[in-house]
């Protein structure tokens, strides 16, 4: 398995589209940078700075999509060039094959909110108005490594599907609306899409101003909906990738 | 209160450092059970089997030795059944290519004694049978060479050579013929230096066997020789406009005997090709012919800079 | 240790009402190469990826090695190395970097095992080149090298030339006969080329929408097939003096004291023997054999022929 990982990130040389997506951690740190700066006021409390720079759209959208992209990229060469037929014959266990490329996307996850959580703090800093005090830094990273880790297995389902398609547009088109839709689905009912599911688990202490608290928080229930979603997209996954030959 | 805190922690790690442990235990077991597997295997007499192990298992020497051993056993092995293929065909070969003149041969003779023939007629029939008898010395000679290599008896020194000057040496002793069998001759060998790694006499056999079998076989009027050379190769190439020779036969051609039917005459007796081949072989070198869109046929030798 | 390294029973293939492949037996026995000979479509792919497990059999059985390799894959799959159509690697790594990653993935049996498959095929070691950029004959190089890495028992080979220019086709060609010469190993080989198949091939089997037509050695195809008049008479020398003498021929060999072939069809039979005769040789018998390879398969595979 670890066997595995490693060259799934052999594989990723030259790829330097994955690390410039990277880069797309700095965004939401940087725009609320400007934010704050011309238009609004933080009020000296760095929480209302991070939500914006670290727990907001990069939770519902910028993450989801960038990992939803890396997910089909993953996916995208043995499936485009024909070359499962070579791995099934090495012999690769399909489900292992499956999981050392959810384990990239894991990692890769909790990076690219390691990269926001450091860009939070340092574009904080820029601001000039917000102390800087080791507390909210590591409620900071705490927050970031837990959306990182969950968000990797809500977006579980995007990798089944990736599995089963070929091309980029497909599996990137739904992404976006993956995406869309857990940040709409959370004035409904919180419970029924994983990504809305990961919000309430994020925010279960009500310590992250914003988010939404109109329902009653189950942390129970949103682990539960994560995994059944989970485990629907692993078979998926096996079953897709059973017919590819 | 503090020390339970220590105690859970060495708890927790010394536990990881047991599931460690048991992992890598689990996985040294699984391959020597594979090691056994395959030994069984190659104790029974399967050479080829293979012990496959990762870069950084314990057991990656032993696997190699193991694998090391069984190849060179399987080389052994081989290379004792090719000299006794060799001497089966070096028989058939005896029995084939030799029978055949030397029937006829027995034919012209008895022809001769029994005073079917006279006078002119019988000198005629003798002079044929004495061509016979020379040409089939011809062959037995050529046919115990090639055997010699067929089982790599032959000793081959490699040694520095220039091969542009070297064949250069060659072809000056060609001239004279190809005037005498009416061949046009271009020759287009650079004047630098090449030096490649190549047994002197092994490499005049191969040009002089290219050369002689345009010679007899090509009935062309016109023989080109080019040296080339790229980063790692050289190409020897010898061409001429003759009649080419059909798609059928060209995968053939440097089989032992083989001879197209209608060149199945006596001035060949394919084994020339066949040689040729083989000594390119030990040079690490290949050997190919093809026709050329303008008719007549090029065979290009391909040989390693480095061997 | 059975005979045969794969053997199918009734394997049969269904898709959508079209049987694929026809209640197939094949035999590819142990150290020997195994030509399978048919049209595109019919059906060879299909029968390896079936071999390989690499799709489901719709009936019949293969066993692998004297086994069924199904729940057997991970001691049966690192004994086989294959190319199936044509092997795809990532376009953004070297030819070297994909080959390392298939060292990793299943083990390697020797050091420098990805350098060794290189130099085989004849493609560079730690080149920069992407496999992006190969052309199609390299990546069917590269291909061949995955399948070789890791000195596999098995061999089995889609179509290996696919793609290749003639002199590569002569090099891929070369390396699988000294595969299977010089190292023992066992390959089975598809091919829409006749020429392909009866110079590589010990054994072969012709496959035609779907159904095995026939099975045998290429030895005795060769043996059955040809265009040549065999000769009966009751003295060798005797015959040859005349055909030589009066019909200037000289295209035959003589087989044993009392049995000439001969190349040559033209000839009118009813001459030669009443010619033989009056040389007071009697002949026993005269067979013509007018089949060639090419010939051979056109009738079998009813008309169309092959390639």
């Amino acid at each position: 398995m670890l066997k595995l990982i490693q060259i799934e990130f052999l594989k990723l040389r030259r790829r330097t589209f994955v690390w410039i997506m990277m880069f797309s951690a700095l965004i939401m740190p940087f725009l609320a940078y400007l934010l704050f700066k011309y238009a609004w006021d933080t009020g000296g409390d760095p929480v209302q700075f991070y939500k914006w720079s670290a727990f907001g759209l990069t939770l519902f959208i910028v993450l989801p999509v960038v990992l939803g992209i890396l997910s089909t990229m993953l996916m995208y060469n043995e499936n485009q060039y024909d070359m499962l037929k070579q791995l099934w014959i090495v012999p690769v266990s399909k489900m292992r094959y499956f999981f050392s490329k959810f384990f990239v996307v894991l990692i890769y996850s909790v990076c690219f909110m390691l990269v926001t959580a450091v860009g939070s703090v340092i574009f904080s800093i820029l601001l000039g108005d917000i102390a800087f005090d080791w507390q909210n830094v590591l409620f900071l990273i705490r927050k970031c490594l837990e959306i990182g880790v969950i968000t990797a297995f809500a977006m579980l389902p995007i990798l089944a599907i990736a599995t089963t398609q070929n091309g980029y547009i497909l599996p990137v088109a739904i992404t976006l609306i993956y995406a869309f839709l857990g940040s709409i689905i959370v004035s409904i009912n919180m419970y029924i899409h994983p990504l809305s599911s990961m919000a309430v688990i994020v925010a279960r202490n009500g310590d992250i101003p914003g988010l939404n608290n109109t329902q009653v928080i189950s942390i129970p229930l949103a682990f539960l909906s994560i995994f059944i979603w989970g485990i629907v997209s692993v078979l998926l996954a096996n079953v897709a990738l059973a017919r590819r030959k | 209160m503090e020390w339970i805190y220590i105690l859970l922690m060495a708890l927790a790690s010394s536990l990881m450092v047991i599931i460690y442990l048991v992992t890598k235990l689990y996985k040294v077991s699984e391959q020597l059970s594979i090691i056994e597997d395959s030994l069984v295997d190659i104790k029974k007499g399967n050479w080829n089997r293979r012990v496959l192990v990762n870069e950084n298992d314990i057991t990656k020497t032993i696997c190699y030795s193991i694998n090391d051993i069984a190849m060179k056993s399987q080389t052994q092995l081989i290379q004792l059944k090719q000299s006794e293929q060799a001497y089966k065909r070096l028989m058939t070969s005896l029995s084939h290519d030799v029978r055949t003149p030397l029937t006829s041969l027995v034919g012209y003779l008895e022809a001769v004694q029994k005073k079917f023939v006279t006078g002119k007629e019988k000198e005629e029939y003798l002079e044929i049978a004495l061509n016979k008898a020379h040409h089939l010395k011809g062959f037995v000679e050529v046919l115990f060479d090639w055997v010699k290599l067929d089982a790599k008896e032959q000793v081959f020194k490699l040694e520095e050579q220039d091969i542009n000057e070297f064949t250069r040496d060659i072809l000056v002793n060609w001239i004279p013929t190809f005037e005498e069998e009416h061949f046009e001759y271009k020759i287009d060998i650079s004047d630098k230096e090449c030096f490649i790694r190549l047994d002197p006499n092994a490499y005049i056999r191969i040009v002089n066997n290219l050369i002689q079998n345009v010679i007899a076989h090509s009935e062309g009027t016109r023989i080109d020789l080019q040296i080339s050379e790229n980063e790692q190769n050289v190409m020897v190439q010898v061409s001429d406009n003759g009649k080419g020779i059909s798609p059928n036969d060209l995968p053939h051609i440097f089989d032992r005997l083989y001879q197209s039917d209608e060149s199945r005459s006596t001035n060949g007796n394919g084994l020339g090709l066949a040689i040729a081949r083989e000594l390119v072989h030990l040079h690490k070198g290949t050997i190919h012919a093809q026709n050329s869109l303008y008719g007549g046929t090029a065979f290009i030798v391909k040989l390693p800079k480095v061997l | 240790m059975t005979k045969y390294t794969i053997e199918t029973k009734q394997l049969t293939k269904i898709y959508k009402d079209q049987k694929a492949v026809n209640n197939v037996n094949i035999h590819v026995k142990k150290g020997r190469i195994y030509g399978l000979l048919g049209r595109n479509g019919a059906g060879k792919t299909t029968i390896m990826k079936m071999i390989l497990g690499l799709t489901s059999t719709s009936s019949g059985e293969v066993d692998v090695f004297g086994k069924n390799i199904k729940g057997r894959e991970k001691q049966v799959y690192p004994r086989i190395g294959a190319i199936i159509e044509t092997p795809g690697f990532y376009p953004n790594l070297t030819g070297t970097e994909n080959l390392n990653i298939f060292a990793k993935l299943r083990g390697t049996s020797a050091p420098n095992a990805v350098k060794n498959a290189l130099e085989i095929v004849g493609l560079p070691y730690k080149d920069k080149k992407l496999f992006g950029e190969y052309s199609l004959g390299m990546k069917q190089r590269l291909g061949i090298a995955n399948a070789i890495l890791h000195d596999p028992e098995l061999l089995i080979l889609d179509e290996p030339t696919n793609g290749l220019d003639p002199i590569g086709i002569a090099e891929v060609r070369d390396f699988i006969k000294k595969l299977s010469v010089e190292r023992g190993k066992t390959i089975l080989i598809s091919s829409h080329i006749l020429t392909e198949i009866s110079l590589l091939a010990d054994d072969i089997g012709i496959i035609d929408n779907g159904i095995l037509l026939e099975e045998n050695s290429m030895e005795e195809l060769k043996r059955k097939n040809g265009k040549y008049i065999l000769l009966q008479v009751s003295d060798a020398a005797k015959a040859s003096l005349i055909l030589e003498r009066q019909f200037g021929l000289k295209s035959y060999s003589v087989k044993d004291d009392h049995t000439l072939q001969i190349y040559n069809n033209s000839l009118d039979m009813a001459s030669v023997n009443k010619a033989l005769i009056l040389g007071d040789v009697s002949v026993i018998s005269s067979q013509l054999c007018n089949d060639t390879l090419e010939d051979y398969f056109r009738k079998i595979t009813g008309g169309d022929g092959i390639a």
